[in-house]
């Protein structure tokens, strides 16, 4: 009943579940394009793409068995983790065909199947053993690698543990069946016409001693007699169908674990509960498939053959006009096909940037998780992904690794394009708006505030170091910083549309008005030539001050609230 | 044989391959090996907004060339501009330094005081070519050619930093391109900046610098801009490109590599010369 029940409602939820999916990659709009691609116009573009790819059907091919089957780009990142996912993916295929649907397929297929018999029982045992050993390397990688640990998301681990949760709830009850007496009982009564006699007693010594089953009562003593004509009777009632326990490894392996509690585990009834919990969790990862990262089994390989059919997308220089459709259902399938695996992460050209600004939501895992629950996201969220955008170099290595074959790079840029839509404009310009324009509006009349004390912040750059050692006492204010400046040079009327010269910030900064200089527009606009500094014939370090001017803008907009507002201006 | 540690930088596997493609041609002619390590950012573009995080990256760039113990060579003149300035900035002993040490030895790395050199692609053609130099491998000059010269910011200035040529009157690019057989000619803003630091923060801005800087090379009759740099390439050549005239008449920008590749007889497909965006005429009556 419960069986039933569960298998239809999960059965009911992975279809429903994938036609929706299917819908989402005919439908869902990733990044704003100009003209909206509707989902007959993405339907004739994966049907032209497949015309396409079968004019080339080496690069299909190609994808079909190297990179779906064999898994190759898995194996090119690293032969370890290849071996892992190998084990994992073929051992639940072989599962899932021989043993969970041992009725349609080991039954109708293989020869003399019973699922208790050599060589099955110890097949499925090894499956299983298998599929765990994957399953700790990729439990071990999560935990140990710092980048993978970094981008390891609730998701992930939830999904792990329910497969290990199948795995070891099946080891589980066939241990207890082993040592079963009601299974013994169950299956002499249906398996053979042995009756209650010395014949059933010596067999009963013999399952004990043998294969571990455990009775609540008393055996006699297992002699030479008794152990040949249970053997005998075994020989006679089971073995044609049912092999030695030891068989199944692993599971006998168990099976003395739980030998000693054998009459607590029968009170309990721990042989149904634990085939609830394994079918009931097979159920769940079943009815979860189309909702959550499991959903990469169907949603990689079609990544996948996209890629090898359309390639990755390429600069032009030019701005696009509108999105073609093919990219349209591309990026929509793009985002549910990642597997979670950080290698892109792994890569991340600015991963080390990341450990100091930005953090882990700069890393394109978490970044791209991020695009898909962007209408969910809260402004502080908003915030930290838009510092995130602006670390990005588009170096486009994370695309170049991934083995799922998403074009990252494009995904990037539909980013950027949604955030624009939400209103959310590059930090530079935010904290160079709020600084400037605050200072144009409020005049000069506020009291200037000087900078927090040196030695007070972790990291004491060259603008904390120049104020504490007063490297501007050299400036003479010959202005020669402001006159080999291109910036200036482009304006007729510079220090009003400037704000402050370059002479005048480092003559303010000498003063300690750091809330002056950090205001002046040439801070911002400043174009890091470093004619300033090369030219100063004190050698006062112009740019590299302007640098660290913007640094310190930077850092009173930590927060992502604008600067006006937190001091109460 | 010279053997180097690539650092192509963020730019170019997107924006320029060509940059890549070229560099990696015209070396492979000159017999001096690129060893690819999977460096990380250089750390420039994000200098504005934390000079810790950018010099960290910059840092870590460096201990892992000093791992292979190779000098790393750059097309790239920002990423050169900025791993000089790392190395400047890890000599030293002060707090930030410190930190910066710290974490590049939570990961097992360090910079070593007597570490690697850090060289730009023009000083290792100019100067790291095994005899009889560049000069004797070209087969095919460039007789007739007009090139201006774009300096680039980075490799330049700070010139105490970087060490790159002499910041007021720099010759390094002339010279190379007087070895492939073309004329250069002078014009007044040669060194300065090509405006693409302010892109996208301030386009207005950019776009005048660029323009100014190119109108003064039309000023002095070239046939084509040659640069060094990707951003340069980016700001001249793309950027150019999209302008729609804003910056004037089209003049191509063509890559130091372009150019130098043709004269060693490389072929314009390995030099990637149909991926710039502004179509090098000139050029082309040398394929």
């Amino acid at each position: 009943m419960l069986f039933d029940l569960s298998l239809i409602i999960s059965m009911v939820s992975v279809s429903v579940g994938l036609l929706w999916r299917v819908w989402t990659w005919l439908s869902r709009e990733v990044g704003t394009a100009e003209h909206a691609v509707g989902p007959l116009a993405r339907l004739g573009a994966v049907g032209a793409g497949l015309l396409g790819g079968l004019k080339r059907p080496g690069r299909l091919a190609k994808a079909l068995f190297w990179d779906v089957l064999f898994q190759g780009r898995v194996l090119q990142e690293s032969p370890g983790r290849w071996l892992a996912h190998q084990a994992v993916f073929w051992g639940f295929v072989a599962l899932i065909l021989f043993h969970a649907l041992e009725d349609y397929v080991s039954e109708a297929f293989l020869p003399e199947y019973y699922s208790t018999a050599y060589p099955y029982a110890m097949l499925r045992d090894m499956l299983g053993l298998l599929v765990l050993l994957g399953l700790v390397v990729f439990a071990c990688r999560r935990w140990l690698n710092p980048v993978v640990r970094r981008v390891t998301r609730r998701g992930d681990v939830l999904i792990l543990i329910l497969l290990a949760v199948i795995i070891l709830s099946g080891f589980a009850l066939k241990a207890t069946k082993i040592i079963s007496q009601e299974r013994f009982n169950q299956m002499v009564a249906e398996n053979s016409a042995l009756e209650a006699g010395p014949e059933l007693s010596a067999l009963e010594v013999f399952w004990h001693e043998r294969f571990g089953v455990v009775f609540d009562h008393d055996l006699p003593a297992p002699d030479d007699q008794i152990m040949a004509r249970g053997r005998q009777a075994n020989q006679d009632s089971c073995a044609d169908c049912h092999s030695q326990s030891q068989a199944a490894f692993s599971s006998h392996a168990l099976s003395w674990v739980l030998a000693p509690m054998a009459s607590g585990l029968r009170r309990l009834k721990a042989d149904h509960w634990l085939w609830v919990v394994h079918f009931m969790a097979c159920f769940l990862a079943l009815a979860l498939l189309p909702f959550s990262k499991l959903l990469h089994i169907a949603a990689t390989p079609l990544s996948l053959l996209a890629d090898a059919v359309l390639g990755r997308s390429r600069y032009t220089g030019q701005p696009e006009a509108e999105l073609p459709p093919a990219r349209a259902v591309r990026r929509a399938l793009d985002l549910t096909a990642c597997t979670g695996c950080a290698t892109c992460s792994q890569h991340c050209a600015v991963l080390a940037a990341s450990r100091v600004t930005a953090g882990d939501l700069a890393l394109p895992s978490l970044k791209l998780a991020a695009l898909g629950d962007l209408a969910k996201a809260s402004p502080q969220e908003l915030c930290s992904l838009r510092e995130a955008i602006d670390l990005c170099t588009r170096c486009q290595r994370c695309t170049r690794v991934c083995p799922a074959g998403i074009d990252l790079q494009d995904l990037w840029s539909a980013l950027d394009d949604e955030m624009k839509a939400l209103g959310n404009e590059p930090a530079f310009t935010v904290v160079r708006r709020d600084l400037v324009n605050n200072q144009k509006a409020n005049g000069d009349g506020r009291p200037p505030r000087a900078l927090t004390v040196p030695g007070q912040t972790q990291d004491m750059g060259v603008l904390e170091m120049a104020l504490q050692h007063g490297y501007f006492r050299y400036c003479f204010q010959c202005q020669t910083c402001s006159n080999v400046c291109p910036v200036v040079a482009c304006f007729e009327h510079a220090s009003h549309e400037l704000g402050l010269l370059p002479h005048q910030i480092m003559y303010s900064l000498e003063l300690g008005l750091v809330d002056q200089a950090v205001a002046a527009a040439m801070v911002w606009d400043c174009s890091t030539c470093y004619q300033c500094q090369e030219h100063c014939p004190q050698r006062v370090p112009v740019a590299d001050l302007l640098y660290e001017l913007r640094n310190h803008g930077f850092r009173l907009h930590a927060d992502c609230a604008p600067v006006a507002e937190k001091e109460g201006r | 044989m010279m053997t180097f540690a690539y650092f192509p930088g963020c730019k170019i596997p997107y924006f320029v391959p060509q940059y890549g493609d070229a560099t990696q041609a015209v070396l492979g002619r000159l017999g001096i090996e690129l060893k690819e390590i999977e460096f990380g950012c250089c750390g420039y573009p994000v200098r504005d907004r934390d000079g810790m995080a950018s010099l960290y990256s910059a840092a870590r760039n460096l201990a892992l060339a000093d791992q292979a113990r190779l000098d790393i060579m750059t097309p790239c003149k920002c990423c050169f501009g900025q791993l000089k300035k790392a190395q400047e900035f890890m000599a030293r002993d002060n707090r930030p330094a410190q930190e910066v040490r710290k974490m590049l030895a939570a990961e097992g790395l360090a910079c070593s005081p007597d570490g690697i050199q850090v060289r730009h692609l023009m000083q290792v053609l100019d100067q790291d070519v095994a005899d009889p130099g560049l000069a004797g491998a070209v087969t095919r000059p460039l007789d007739g050619l007009h090139v201006a010269v774009h300096y680039g910011c980075h490799a330049l200035r700070p010139s105490r930093t970087t060490g790159f040529d002499d910041p007021a009157n720099p010759t390094m690019f002339e010279r190379l391109i007087i070895l492939s057989g073309a004329d250069v000619l002078d014009y007044p803003l040669r060194l300065e900046c090509c405006g693409n630091p302010l892109w996208s923060k301030n386009q207005e801005l950019s776009l005048t610098l660029s323009r100014r800087k190119l109108d003064s090379v039309r000023s002095s009759g070239a046939q084509l801009l040659a640069c060094a740099c990707s951003y340069c390439q980016i700001q001249l050549d793309q950027v150019q490109a999209q302008a729609d005239g804003l910056l004037g008449p089209p003049l191509p920008t063509v890559l130091l590599p372009q150019v130098v590749g043709l004269a060693l007889g490389c072929s314009p497909a390995e030099l990637g010369i149909a991926q710039n965006q502004l179509r090098p005429l000139a050029l082309e009556e040398f394929f």
